[in-house]
């Protein structure tokens, strides 16, 4: 055999848990993917069928809609990068020749929901606190001023509280058109690779979606709208996280944070806000706005005082 | 006052790096605003309201990002983008991973802690002393340098072995490890079976076998072609045997080899029975009787290797597709040929591929040839002619000398498979692709105009020239065996599922009895 051949070297991580579809697609007969994005800790996968995004995510973080949380911390560092292609099989997913993830044994995964929902006075009251709090402890970027004091930094925020604040009001009053229309002005505003405005509604949905009767966004016209605009209207990531949690799907520390504030029998926790604001740079703050304002406007146009089914 | 910008289209930051850009971008000298964000519309009114939205801006897509700089001149706002891209640089986004490069193994070894294992692929007089210096240093060693002599490999393998480590070759072409593939090797699923191989491609293909079989792999542990040569006396082998004995995900153990020299052979099986977990012997050409006799399992082939692995391992053999020989395809075949097409041949990429086939087509025909062939009587003198039935092993050094070898570049094959297309006497070629790390990243698609015009030269004499294809490769390769075969199918070519059936079908093609 003469030499030298290309040198490349795949390495075999294990799954601990997964978004059950996904680990179901794994386990299947065939996924076919691309990468469509790499960071150190996230891999985002083009699925070449549908086009929905999946994510492989480090292992220090947490479980979401579509992701693996996979015994690895350096995506970056086993050279996995744009456009390498992904096959899936009996278990395996295959990245290139350059990582391998087994799933054998992966715990599944699905978003918790909320068996219990608070008296209306204490949800108010847990939503001023934890507003307060995301203030004093939140990242500036997107809702809150001071990252970079230029004329860009401060059109952005205000537009995102423009539209925050017209959008809650429409969805207090039940206008569907008006909250859509705020909606269309948040969608791909802001800062970062998932904009401001983007994360913000991730929060409101997905808090509106845990807490109605049901999480079908079929039966929510907004959340529906909502999907429609944000397909042009952003990227494909910001996109993948606003369709999810229009249905109620969000990742761990942000569905734990809805459930403890819409309880009636847990107490929402410092450090379930601290995990939330700790997403990204500053969109764990904007969703954490989306989370107070998505339960407060529940609370605004009737909803939270119907009663809830319970689900168990 | 100027305004610059720059585009990077379709391309992903993590929020953390974009807003640490963006601050630092601000406090460039000389920058009045800068602004980095993604390119959506929202973010270009924002551009716009505040008088900063260049036509470049205005094209930008929501999966590109922006970059748009303020300045009081275009040398600072070009200064500027310079400064800001090479933030980026270092930010990594979705380049490729870090890469290192030492000057010395001992250099690696001091900056790198956790390296356990050491490749070489230097030229062969060197191969040696960089193996040592490795083994010295306490890594294990894959050495795909060949041109070693066998006294360097004997001492290299006598060190490893005093030293509890692992000497994999010279001439060592796969091997995965701790769940990396080295070199040459398939993507599959992670399971209980262990491969020792002294065969690059037979371990590649009881691999891919196993996989199909819904097994999975721990280690593949090469050994390099002489190992089990009398003079080496098969130390990796039987290190690696006991190797595989002492992992804890190992349940069964497959050993793939040509046919060892008999007192080799001995010790190997000797410490096979005495390692303590089931094993199957896929030694090709070999003794049978000496496999069972030393109470292993006897894989006559590198199929029959990974479907008796894959049952031992604890897979429910009636959940199995065993992939069983398509005989009706066999008789339509041998319908379309003609008398005078009788003979096979076999251009292949895998040496072990071309040794597996040309067994199975000996168990029907003397008149076999090859230019790998052990018998001198049977060993093609001139490897450009074929005779008879031919198998052509093109990674053999009498075609990968000063060349790469055929998985990476095809061209001696392409024109091979013209040459053999033009002999009236040829009833079948048969060609292998192969997948996986360090192949070729489309062998099917290179092969394709060649294999068109073959079949318009058999077809222009009015004969049927039937081209069988096996792809060597798993549902999981990066190659897509999927789009690989059918590529191969478009263009008329029949495919194989496995090496053995590809032998089988090629040996029935141009069988003339009735």
């Amino acid at each position: 055999m003469a030499g030298p051949a290309p040198m490349r070297a795949h390495v075999t991580m294990q799954a601990r848990s997964g978004d059950g579809a996904f680990l179901a697609r794994v386990n299947g007969i065939a996924f076919a993917g691309v990468v469509h994005s790499a960071f150190r800790r996230a891999v985002n996968i083009a699925c070449l069928c549908c086009g929905d995004l999946h994510t492989l995510v480090t292992g220090d973080l947490d479980d979401g809609p579509n992701s693996l949380v996979v015994a690895a911390d350096d995506f970056l560092a086993l050279g996995i990068c744009q456009g390498d292609s992904v096959r899936a099989a009996g278990g395996s997913l295959a990245i290139a020749g350059k990582a391998m993830v087994d799933v054998t044994g992966a715990a599944v995964w699905r978003t918790p929901l909320p068996d219990t929902h608070c008296a209306t006075g204490l949800l108010r009251r847990r939503l001023a606190e934890v507003e307060a709090e995301i203030w004093r402890d939140g990242t500036p970027g997107g809702f809150i001023e001071g990252m970079a004091d230029t004329e860009v930094a401060r059109l952005t925020t205000r537009m995102l509280h423009e539209g925050a604040d017209g959008l809650a009001l429409a969805l207090g009053r039940g206008d569907t058109d008006a909250a859509l229309g705020h909606a269309g002005r948040l969608l791909g505003l802001g800062p970062g690779l998932t904009p401001s405005g983007d994360d913000f509604l991730t929060g409101l949905l997905a808090a509106r979606a845990l807490f109605r009767r049901q999480a079908d966004p079929g039966s929510d016209a907004f959340a529906l709208g909502v999907i429609r605009l944000a397909k042009t209207a952003t990227n494909p990531i910001a996109y993948a996280a606003i369709a999810k949690a229009a249905r109620g799907e969000v990742r761990e520390r942000v569905a734990r944070l809805i459930i403890a504030l819409g309880s009636a029998t847990a107490e929402p926790s410092a450090q379930a806000l601290a995990q939330v604001l700790a997403i990204g740079s500053s969109s764990g703050t904007e969703i954490a706005f989306g989370v107070t304002r998505g339960l407060a406007s529940l609370i605004d146009n009737g909803e939270w005082d119907h009663g809830h089914q319970d689900r168990h | 006052m100027a305004i610059k910008t720059a585009i990077k289209r379709n391309t992903y930051f993590d929020s953390v790096s974009l807003m640490s850009v963006t601050g630092r971008a601000n406090a460039v000298a000389g920058v009045e605003q800068a602004m980095i964000g993604m390119g959506t519309a929202m973010n270009k009114e924002v551009l716009q309201n505040v008088g900063m939205l260049t036509p470049e801006a205005a094209e930008a897509q929501s999966g590109d990002l922006m970059i748009v700089v303020r300045s009081a001149s275009d040398e600072i706002a070009e200064k500027a983008l310079v400064e800001i891209d090479e933030l980026f640089k270092q930010k990594g986004g979705n380049e490729t991973g870090r890469k290192m490069n030492y000057a010395t193994i001992e250099s690696v070894v001091a900056h790198v802690p956790g390296a356990n294992l050491a490749i070489i692929a230097v030229a062969g007089e060197f191969a040696s002393r960089e193996a040592r210096r490795a083994l010295e240093s306490g890594l294990h060693v894959m050495m795909f340098s060949d041109n070693v002599s066998i006294e360097d490999e004997v001492a290299l393998k006598t060190l490893a072995h005093d030293k509890g480590l692992l000497m994999m070759g010279p001439d060592c072409g796969t091997a995965y490890i701790g769940g990396v593939g080295l070199c040459f090797a398939n993507a599959v699923r992670a399971g209980n079976i262990g491969i020792v191989g002294a065969s690059g491609t037979g371990s590649q293909e009881v691999a891919a076998r196993i996989h199909d079989f819904g097994g999975g792999i721990t280690q593949i542990i090469g050994t390099g072609g002489r190992d089990l040569n009398e003079k080496v006396g098969g130390i990796m082998m039987i290190d690696g045997i006991n190797a595989l004995a002492r992992d804890p995900a190992t349940e069964v153990i497959v050993l793939v080899s040509k046919p060892p020299a008999k007192s080799v052979q001995d010790k190997v099986l000797a410490a096979a029975a005495s390692c303590g977990k089931p094993v199957v012997a896929c030694l090709l050409g070999g003794s049978e009787e000496a496999v069972t006799k030393a109470g292993l399992q006897f894989g006559k082939t590198t199929k029959e290797a990974a479907l008796k692995a894959v049952i031992i391992g604890g897979k429910k053999e009636e959940e199995i597709n065993k992939r069983a020989l398509n005989l009706p395809l066999i008789a339509e075949t041998r319908a379309k040929l003609k008398p005078e097409q009788r003979y096979i041949r076999a251009l292949l990429c895998g040496g072990t591929l071309c040794e597996e086939m040309m067994l199975i087509a000996k168990e029907s025909y003397d008149n076999v040839y090859s230019n790998i062939a052990k018998d001198p009587a049977r060993k093609l003198k001139d490897v450009s002619t074929s005779i008879e039935h031919t198998f052509i092993d093109f990674g053999d050094d009498d075609f990968t000398r000063g060349r790469p070898h055929p998985m990476i570049d095809p061209s001696q094959r392409l024109a091979r498979l013209v040459q053999e297309a033009r002999d009236p006497s040829v009833g079948v070629i048969v060609l292998d692709f192969i997948l996986g790390y360090g192949a070729h990243e489309d062998p099917a698609g290179v092969m394709i105009p060649a294999l068109v015009e073959a079949k318009q030269i058999a077809a222009a004499e009015g004969r049927h020239l039937e081209i069988l294809g096996y792809v060597l490769g798993t549902d999981l390769d990066s190659q897509s065996l999927a789009e690989q075969t059918a590529k191969l199918s478009e263009v008329g070519v029949t495919i194989a599922s496995s090496c053995t059936n590809a032998g089988l079908l090629a040996r029935g093609f141009v069988s003339k009895e009735n």
